[in-house]
């Protein structure tokens, strides 16, 4: 500024007689130069911009994409050869053979199929339960909050195992009853985030003003707490899709996750920690896929919750 | 970051110093072992987790010696029988329990009746329905007073059995034919024996000298024992450790001086310079077909799907254990005669075994018999989740698919759950896998001799309980041998059951333990000829 | 106020009552008999026997009333499958080693947690935050058994035969199993505390996130309050709410024991039990076991939401707005 000033000096009286006022052009101001964005289309942006986000994406797309087409390119994951199991890899079976010499990457892909619906068909059963429950609970409050939260207690209470037990006699023993066994209790933890987030909002001047102008419960719940909710929530979503496939891990370590001849990155993990520290491609494959994926979650995740929070926007 | 290693490594070295100090103690002979869960010392203690403790500290009439062979005797000095082998007479030595007292012919007599007429709990009092009026007395229709064990004096008891039990000596080393102090028991209580160690009370070489439950057990040698001077090993430590692979790495750092283990740790065992070693647990792993199902029920069909599966290659390629392909149901290692093993006596019995030629052939012949298309069967294969049992299943499913092309189902289902469904003849056909309880091979073939209450789907067969009926009441040690073969033979040429190996376990000693004694029935480890270096 | 912790008492008592009527429902309705559990079938005769001492041959409406009779009377009954041990006892010997491991983990885990989640938050996208990320992907994908059997391997045989051979010691830092001094303790209560670690972690840095970006905070700042403060006060106080609910929820767990942690290093605690248990269908224990689970949950949960409206003045316990 002080440069521009000492420049100016010497013609300063030029620049005054030059001056004349640029027309007032009403249309012209108000005219928005900058594209406008909606709240979705700026986190979009936001989202796209944030590299490690992206990169998460891509992977999680890949993954998927690899759970949907590499069991059609390769569909015979229970054939076995007893006169080759357990052979390290090689250019006939890149990730080795197994106990019984199925091919690792052949199960490996089935597996990725398999743990992914896990995960997000149970997660996203238990994303819509969770919400809807904990934000009732946390919004309407009172008696009708104890009993909800109560009846948690309840749900959280009874060993996880007699379900899974009791589902795998009523129903057949496979995918579908171990997502709704992961489904009858999952919900439990997010409802309660959810309750906890809507109860420190609701005490909120906007929530206050909403109610003030004649909003509905549901209004409000709908448009203004939830929605800020979207954070914690989001981040809770990322972390338990692969916390669910890390459920069924545990449940193939106590005999109760997917069984034979069927493959998931639990029960291939479960088998490949067995043969530890010997077969060491059985235990790494589903190992570091699974470390990736649940990189790539995280990496999206975070991103997508710095997008959706418009204070965090630049 | 290079301070704090040096420094955790000097506080790691003065540590050590003071625990190597603390450390040198310990005088005499000792070994730690270690089983998978907290054992049992109740009157009816059984079990396989609880077969080395429960030796230790308590020996019945005989014991399991070298080799197979009944010696020295246990609490008897000397036995003999009758003609028929009804009636076994034991004289009792001059044995002790652990605070001096003696053990008595009554002592016999009270541990085996309080098991049948509910004085202390048992789940499987069948083990001793061969003694007569047994299963009278568990019944309630006859008394104690008539069951068939009686004290003539302090120093000689008297069985009587059922029918000609010519392998009674091998029978009454299972523990639930073991004496029991009857003063000991009315002290403690009879709901509290072997609750603690302060409810116990051993005539074994051994004595419980303390217990942390779930956590480890120390036995110290027991000087009353009448033969203590020839046990050589002072102290066992036996700790509860659950899980395999970690048994194998605490042996591996040198903490126990056995341990058993699975072919995946194998590598392991022997890269650390260790020698793996195999014995005979005296098992037979099965399946089970369900005789009342459509197309199980054809004996061609299960003699094709019997003869589709290639035993070699599944103990070689799958189990690894060492394991040997069935040629009968009997286990080897289980006894025949004084010398020689059933097997070796009776010889293979399963005629189908792989020929897959012969399978397809027989298949075809079934499937004409019934008349459908190989394509409309599918079977259910019920297995337990245990990883063996899981894996040799999907096997299974593969071989019979690709020989026939039928489909087959591997229900797979926690071990509650699957043995339900086997009571209840919920499947085509069962995964099993038997052991031995006594060493004789009338444990294995009891189960196929119908008599009252017969379920359709079980086997059922008139030429079998004929032979296998011949074979109980021979009094002939050799004769008997082979008409139990025979009917084993019959229950196979029926393809009822389908055998597919004779299990073994591997197993490795650290460098200084010497003379464990291993074998097919309870104590499967037995260190009463152990020594250390 | 007392009023108000008086009735959740009373609801904490009818919740376990549900919880119990459930569980005891549940375990009748799931197949298999605490029996029979030998390669043979039994003795009907014998089986009958046995059902009839544990007075399973009663109808089951039955069976739960004279099961709620007992608990009235503080009997938990004895155990099927460890014959003639009575549930108390076994609850007695092992929650106290549970608890010492659960709290071991629990220390280490919100310590760890904490820092993890708030240096990460400001230091956002910077290497801290980066690391942070990393320990949580390992503590949520690497299954406990996973974990715990390759530090077991590494850390317990190798690194110990390494120090043997230095050294020429037995000592072992990290000695692989069971439960001894506080060298054996090490292992497994970072096994156990790294999946919390790595939740808490998240879960603060998440939540400080939100409150570095709030108006409060920054009109703390530009007033010129030391930045120290307006961490400790605004940000760090502010984000704690809803960890601590988390870590509220993560005390019932991790004081009752871990299945897999004791399983693989030989802890003689109570998590066993809870497998074991239902797997042997040993009906008294699984039951005694639930409702003492069931407590524990229900009490951490009610002391959660006492503590909840002291960190956060907003909230009132009842449920009724403050205005």
């Amino acid at each position: 500024m002080s440069v521009l000033q000492e420049r100016s000096l010497p013609g300063e009286k030029e620049l005054v007689k030059d001056f004349t006022p640029v027309p007032r052009d009403l249309a012209a101001s108000q005219r928005i130069n900058r594209l406008s964005l909606t709240y979705w289309q700026g986190a979009m942006m936001t989202l796209r911009k944030n590299k490690a986000a992206m990169t998460g994406l891509v992977f999680i797309i890949l993954v998927v994409l690899v759970g949907i087409i590499g069991p059609i390119l390769y569909p015979n994951y229970q054939k076995t050869n007893l006169l080759a199991t357990l052979q390290a890899p090689s250019e006939k079976h890149w990730l080795g053979t197994d106990l019984l010499g199925r091919d690792t990457f052949t199960r490996l892909l089935w597996g990725t199929r398999t743990s992914l619906m896990i995960g997000f068909v149970a997660e996203t059963i238990n994303l819509v339960l969770g919400i809807l429950y904990g934000g009732i609970s946390g919004y309407v409050g009172g008696k009708v909050d104890v009993i909800m939260m109560r009846i948690i207690d309840v749900i959280v209470s009874i060993p996880q195992m007699i379900i899974l037990i009791l589902l795998q006699t009523v129903m057949s023993n496979g995918v579908g009853t171990l997502i709704f066994s992961l489904c009858v209790t999952g919900w439990a933890g997010l409802a309660r985030m959810v309750r906890g987030q809507v109860m420190a909002l609701r005490e909120n001047e906007y929530v206050f003003a909403a109610q003030v102008l004649g909003a509905s419960r549901w209004e409000i719940l709908r448009r203004h707490l939830l929605p800020n909710t979207v954070g914690p929530i989001l981040v809770n979503y990322t972390m338990s899709i692969p916390g669910a496939i890390g459920a069924e891990a545990f449940l193939s370590y106590i005999g109760l996750g997917i069984p034979v001849p069927a493959a998931s990155w639990g029960n291939m993990l479960q088998e490949g920690a067995n043969q530890f520290p010997g077969s060491l491609w059985l235990f790494f494959s589903p190992a570091i896929i699974f470390a990736l994926t649940i990189l790539a979650f995280n990496l999206f995740g975070d991103g997508l919750r710095d997008a959706l929070d418009p204070k965090m926007r630049k | 970051m290079k301070r704090i290693i040096s420094l955790i490594l000097t506080a790691a070295l003065l540590l050590s110093v003071f625990v190597v100090s603390a450390g040198a103690e310990g005088s005499g002979k000792s070994i730690t072992v270690a089983i998978p869960s907290d054992p049992s010392f109740t009157v009816d203690a059984i079990g396989d987790s609880n077969g080395l403790t429960i030796n230790l500290v308590r020996e019945g009439l005989t014991r399991q010696g070298q080799g197979g062979v009944l010696s020295p005797n246990g609490v008897a000095e000397s036995y003999e029988h009758n003609e028929d082998y009804t009636q076994w007479t034991f004289h009792l030595r001059d044995a002790a329990y652990q605070d001096g007292t003696p053990v008595t012919a009554d002592d016999f007599v009270f541990a085996i009746a309080a098991q049948l007429d509910g004085t202390v709990e048992v789940s499987y009092p069948d083990f001793l329905y061969e003694i007569k009026n047994a299963r009278g007395v568990v019944r309630g229709t006859a008394s104690v007073e008539e069951l068939g064990v009686r004290a003539i004096n302090d120093k000689t008891v008297v069985f009587e059995t059922e029918y000609p039990v010519t392998y009674f000596p091998q029978l009454i080393t299972h523990p639930m034919h073991f004496g029991y102090s009857r003063a000991n028991a009315e002290q403690v209580g009879y709901a509290n024996i072997g609750l603690e160690p302060e409810y116990f009370i051993s005539n074994g070489p051994y004595y419980i000298d303390e217990w942390v439950h779930d956590d480890k057990l120390v036995f110290k040698k027991n000087a009353n024992y009448w033969n203590a001077e020839n046990i050589a090993i002072d102290e066992i430590t036996v700790l509860i450790i659950p899980d395999e692979s970690t048994r194998v790495n605490l042996f591996l750092n040198g903490e126990l001086d056995l341990v058993d283990f699975d072919a995946s740790r194998l590598s392991a065992i022997t890269a650390a310079g260790f020698e793996a070693q195999t014995f005979n647990n005296g098992r037979t792993t099965y399946l089970s077909a369900n005789l009342e199902h459509d197309v199980v029920k054809n004996q061609k069909i299960r003699q094709a799907l019997s003869s589709a599966i290639d035993r070699e290659l599944l103990v070689a390629g799958v189990v690894k254990n060492g394991s040997t392909p069935a040629d009968g149901f009997v286990p080897v290692g289980l006894a025949g005669d004084d010398t020689r093993s059933f097997r070796e006596i009776v010889g293979p019995t399963l005629s189908y075994s792989y020929d897959e030629a012969k399978a397809k052939a027989l298949f075809e012949e079934g499937l004409a018999e019934e008349g459908i298309q190989a394509s409309d069967i599918n079977l259910v294969l019920l297995t337990s989740n245990a990883t063996e049992n899981a894996t040799v299943s999907a096997a299974i499913q593969q071989i019979w698919e690709e020989t026939f092309g039928i489909t087959v189902t591997v229900d797979v289902l926690e071990s509650a759950s699957y043995r339900t469904k086997r009571t209840n003849y919920e499947y085509d056909f069962v995964f099993n896998s038997w052991g031995a309880d006594w060493n004789d091979a009338t444990n294995f073939l009891s189960g196929y001799e119908q008599t009252e209450d017969h379920n359709p789907a079980a086997y059922y067969s008139e030429a079998f309980n004929e032979a296998y009926l011949r074979g109980v009441y021979n009094t002939d040690v050799v004769a008997r041998v082979s008409d139990l073969g025979e009917a084993e033979a019959i229950l196979l040429e029926d393809a009822a059951i389908i055998p597919l190996y004779y299990t073994s376990q591997y197993y490795a000693t650290s460098s200084r333990l010497t003379g464990t004694e291993r074998r097919a029935v309870i104590p499967y480890e037995d260190f009463y000829f152990a020594d250390v270096k | 106020m007392k009023k108000y912790i008086l009735g959740r008492v009373l609801v904490a008592f009818v919740t376990i009552f549900v919880v119990i009527t459930l569980t005891f429902i549940l375990m009748r309705l799931i197949p298999g008999t605490p029996f029979n559990t030998g390669n043979t079938n039994m003795d009907p005769e014998a089986l009958a026997q046995l059902e009839a001492n544990y007075g399973l041959d009663q109808p089951i409406f039955r069976q739960y009333l004279i099961y709620l009779n007992n608990l009235l009377h503080g009997n938990f009954g004895t155990s099927i499958t460890y014959t003639n041990r009575s549930v108390t006892e076994i609850i007695l010997r092992s929650f106290p080693v549970s608890l010492d491991l659960g709290l071991r983990a629990m220390i280490f885990g919100v310590v760890a947690g904490l820092l993890l989640g708030i240096e990460a938050a400001l230091h956002h996208n910077q290497f801290i935050d980066r690391f942070s990320t990393v320990v949580a992907i390992v503590g949520i994908s690497v299954p406990s058994f996973v974990l715990g059997t390759l530090l077991q391997l590494v850390l317990g045989v190798w690194f110990s035969g390494w120090i043997k051979d230095i050294f020429h010691t037995d000592f072992q830092l990290f000695p692989l199993a069971r439960w001894e001094s506080f060298r054996y303790t090490i292992l497994p209560s970072f096994v156990l505390a790294l999946g919390s670690i790595a939740s808490i972690t998240r879960m603060m840095r998440s939540s400080m996130l939100d409150v570095i970006s709030q108006d409060y905070v920054k009109t703390a700042r530009s007033k010129g309050i030391s930045e120290r403060t307006v961490v400790w006060k605004h940000e760090i106080r502010n984000a704690l709410l809803p960890v601590v609910t988390i870590i509220g929820r993560m005390v019932g767990g991790l004081c009752t024991g871990s299945f897999v942690v004791e399983n693989l290093f030989a802890i003689p605690g109570l998590g066993k039990y809870y497998v074991n248990s239902v797997t042997a269908r040993d009906y008294t224990l699984t039951m005694g076991l639930t409702i003492f689970y069931a407590i524990f949950i229900v009490s951490s949960t009610l002391l959660v939401d006492i503590v909840y409206c002291f960190v956060d003045p907003r909230i009132s316990l009842t449920g009724r707005r403050k205005r």
